[in-house]
């Protein structure tokens, strides 16, 4: 069975405020969310699509794209920023060629800024997928791009 | 299975007052879960999110394949983070019979060194923050006390209390150490109405900025009449440099859960929810399993203990933004709608989520419960000022030596947490500025460091208490700058229902945008027009404050009013002089080649994207300043440090 008909087996007897627990189930399971699952949230809740889209893109937690291979995330919390978090995220734009949220056209990368990783004393911090990589400075985070790429091909 | 049978009866009798914590079994029971009586080493490792980001879970690993590879049994316990980030890894180790000992930033390499060590007696005085006192265990002899160091020896901890020191997912640890007693004792002692006063007595006020006395606002829902009330807490925390609520949960999840349980007991409420941002992934999880073990042991859930009371705890996640920590739009997010606030009164603790009276209530306000209830209020009275009782934690960051979670009692100067517990500023700078309260905070200067924590002497102040975000400026920080910053974020975060807030943020940033610009003409027009977008900044932030539906809207011109009221040399600066003293704005940034230092590589001239670099090969070269964009890449690429700087 596909994903968004067991997220959506879930909630037998939906009300509005089931809304945005299905659409994190759905994303958790595929990653993102399609056209096809609004359309599908919106019909099983009876709202109109319209209403389910303008609720997703209300919340920065939601995507619309597929995620990258490595998903790279840099903080920009307070302390990030006074430690160069700025620079990083024009850096790692340059480099990859695309704006928080895009994903390259390869599928290997995308970008999320966000607001605070947690690890201020370490700043700046950025997490690809689950490790994190602490006080980087733009020529760093180019060569763990770089080492993260080449990894990557030789797989 | 007969010892987890034991087990659950000791709980269970521990919890019902059955038994004394004094009497023989009891107590043995107690030590055993705690390790106090154990015949082997015990070696416990902060794991919570900001350890994990300083590489807790490898020096874990390591420790955990030293044991291994020699054979040595010992038990490795994952505790939260204690609060003191900047000395993160931690490891405390506890040999049999001897006081804990609390070693910092123990990093995998440092492992084996650290384990030979220890292991074998000796003390190594390197990485060492000192020994926990315990009158159950030998002290160890010339080996400071943890309670002494600086980071520690000014707070006073009711929340944080036994964050760091127990497994976050051990219900029989926090039962051990006295947890969900309180609320047993609630249940079959007092009435919701006696609960509400005993809080209203303690003199405790809502943590999350507005200081509204939490008993108060639980009976203002317990004396509306309604079918079903519901209670909320909000761990929706999402300011930038903020992160109490996710150590809170995160150290010791249960503590949450029982003053949660004890809030909507006594708000007649028999739903409650936990709305917390869904980026806490560690907390979430951790919440959730202790919310599944109390929920196995019959302490929550329905009909408790056989008193025909039910409460329903439900962890939902917050898809992430910051105008939903505002108690309207958080409702309007449980409803599945989109996260905005709405018009206040009537208040959600008459009619909130689903027109039923709802409390909501931040996460540390809710953390001091369990210990009103089980010492008193009267206990927790005695702590703090006239008007401000208790604790408030902070979340020390920025330009400080020692920085993390601080909790200290009220009336505590902002200096003494800066400069007691941080120990200072790095690098032997100075401290320019203290920023309080997170993104809707203010910017404080040198003269005002004496005001004590407190919600009336801050507000005497001209700021607020706000999230407890505490962030240190030193003179390498540009003031402007970080009002950008913050304006930026609260655009970002505006919903957009309200006009003054979803114009005036985005106009403010616009104009803060233009001080940090270079200017395009030179024939002064330009800083004529700065000039009067700063006379701008203020008419627009009074607009802002009186005129925006919700506290979002009206708290976002805090920064920039504060950084404008106190340091406004700092942007006349930026305007007229085009000159940013702390070098931060990279755009204001002039340089110039130095002719001795340069070789004539030629790499600047190649790399500058605006072909503002001259000269020949093997001759000094030379910068066009009307060309020059400021980007610093030229600084950047040289290799024989021959750009200069100037701010």
């Amino acid at each position: 069975m596909d994903p968004v008909t067991e997220v959506l087996e879930m909630f037998p007897a939906p009300h509005r405020e089931d809304l945005i627990p299905i659409l994190e189930e759905i994303q958790k399971r595929c990653g993102y969310l399609t056209e096809e699952a609004i359309v599908r949230t919106g019909r099983h809740l009876k709202l109109p699509v319209s209403k389910v889209f303008g609720i997703a893109t209300f919340y920065d937690a939601f995507t619309f794209k597929p995620r990258g291979t490595f998903h790279i995330r840099i903080c920009h919390g307070s302390q990030c920023h006074m430690e160069g978090a700025a620079r990083l995220a024009a850096e790692a734009e340059k480099i990859l060629h695309i704006r928080p949220g895009e994903t390259t056209s390869n599928g290997l990368f995308s970008l999320e800024i966000t607001t605070c990783l947690g690890g201020c004393h370490n700043a700046p911090v950025v997490q690809v997928n689950e490790d994190y990589f602490i006080r980087l400075s733009p020529a760093e985070l180019r060569n763990l791009i770089k080492k993260l790429e080449d990894g990557h091909q030789k797989e | 299975m007969a010892i987890r049978k034991n087990n659950q009866d000791i709980l269970q009798e521990l919890l019902l007052g059955k038994v004394s914590p004094g009497e023989p079994h009891a107590q043995e029971w107690i030590h055993r879960t705690l390790h106090y009586k154990t015949d082997r080493p015990v070696i416990y490792v902060a794991t919570g999110t900001c350890s994990i980001t300083a590489g807790a879970l490898k020096t874990l690993s390591a420790i955990r394949q030293y044991l291994e590879e020699r054979n040595i049994t010992a038990l490795v316990v994952e505790t939260g983070c204690p609060g003191f980030c900047s000395a993160e890894p931690l490891v405390d180790i506890q040999l049999p019979g001897k006081n804990r000992l609390s070693f910092r930033e123990i990093t995998e390499e440092k492992v084996p060194f650290l384990l030979d060590d220890v292991l074998h007696r000796i003390i190594p005085t390197e990485n060492l923050l000192g020994q926990y006192r315990n009158p159950l265990l030998d002290p160890w002899k010339d080996i400071p006390w943890l309670e002494e160091h600086p980071f520690y020896s000014i707070q006073r901890r009711i929340v944080m209390e036994k964050a760091g020191i127990l497994d976050p997912l051990s219900l029989e640890e926090y039962i051990a150490l006295g947890g969900y007693r309180g609320f047993i004792k609630t249940l079959e002692m007092y009435t919701p109405a006696e609960v509400c006063q005993l809080v209203e007595k303690s003199g405790l006020r809502g943590r999350a900025g507005g200081g509204f006395p939490v008993g108060t606002k639980w009976k203002t829902a317990l004396l509306t009449p309604a079918p079903a009330r519901y209670f909320v807490c909000n761990a929706q925390e999402s300011d930038p440099g903020a992160f109490t609520d996710r150590l809170i949960i995160e150290s010791n999840p249960h503590q949450l859960l029982e003053g949660l349980a004890i809030g909507a007991y006594a708000a007649g409420a028999g739903k409650a929810i936990v709305y917390i941002r869904s980026d806490y992934t560690l907390a979430i999880r951790r919440l959730q399993t202790a919310l599944n073990k109390a929920l196995e042991a019959g302490i929550l859930g329905h009909n408790i203990f056989g008193s025909g009371i039910s409460i329903d705890i439900e962890i939902r996640q917050g898809p992430g933004a910051f105008v939903c920590g505002e108690e309207t739009a958080l409702l309007a997010s449980l409803e599945g709608k989109r996260g905005m606030p709405r018009q206040k009164p009537p208040y959600p603790a008459e009619s909130g989520l689903n027109n039923r009276p709802t409390i909501i209530n931040n996460t540390e306000s809710l953390a001091n419960i369990p210990a009103i209830v089980s010492r008193g209020p009267e206990w927790f009275a005695s702590t703090g000022t006239a008007g401000s009782k208790g604790t408030k934690v902070f979340s020390l960051t920025g330009r400080v030596i020692n920085s993390g979670i601080v909790e200290v009692p009220m009336g505590t100067t902002l200096y003494d947490i800066v400069f007691k517990a941080g120990e200072g500023i790095p690098g032997a700078k100075k401290c320019k500025a203290l920023h309080i309260g997170g993104s809707v905070g203010y910017t404080l200067p040198p003269s005002l460091f004496h005001t004590p924590v407190d919600y009336e002497a801050l507000k005497e102040a001209g700021a607020a208490m706000g999230s407890g975000g505490l962030l240190v400026f030193d003179e390498n920080t540009c003031l402007v700058d970080m009002s950008n910053f913050f304006m930026h974020f609260m655009q970002k975060q505006s919903c957009g229902k309200c006009i003054p807030c979803r114009e005036g943020t985005r106009r403010i940033s616009q104009i803060l945008d233009s001080i940090i610009r270079r200017p395009v003409e030179k024939n002064g027009h330009s800083t004529l027009e700065r000039f009067k977008g700063v006379m701008q900044l203020e008419s627009i932030s009074t607009v802002m404050k009186e005129t925006s539906l919700c506290g979002l809207g009206i708290n976002a011109p805090n920064p920039v009013l504060s950084t404008l009221k106190w340091f406004r040399d700092e942007f006349e600066e930026h305007i007229f002089d085009r000159v940013c003293r702390a070098g931060v704005c990279t755009a204001l940034r002039t340089f110039s080649i130095d002719a001795d230092a340069c070789t004539g590589c030629a790499l600047c001239a190649r790399k500058c994207p605006s072909n503002a670099i001259i000269g020949t090969e093997r001759n000094p070269f030379f910068i066009v300043e009307d060309k020059c964009t400021a980007c610093g890449i030229c600084y950047d690429v040289c290799k024989f440090n021959a750009v200069i700087i100037k701010p």
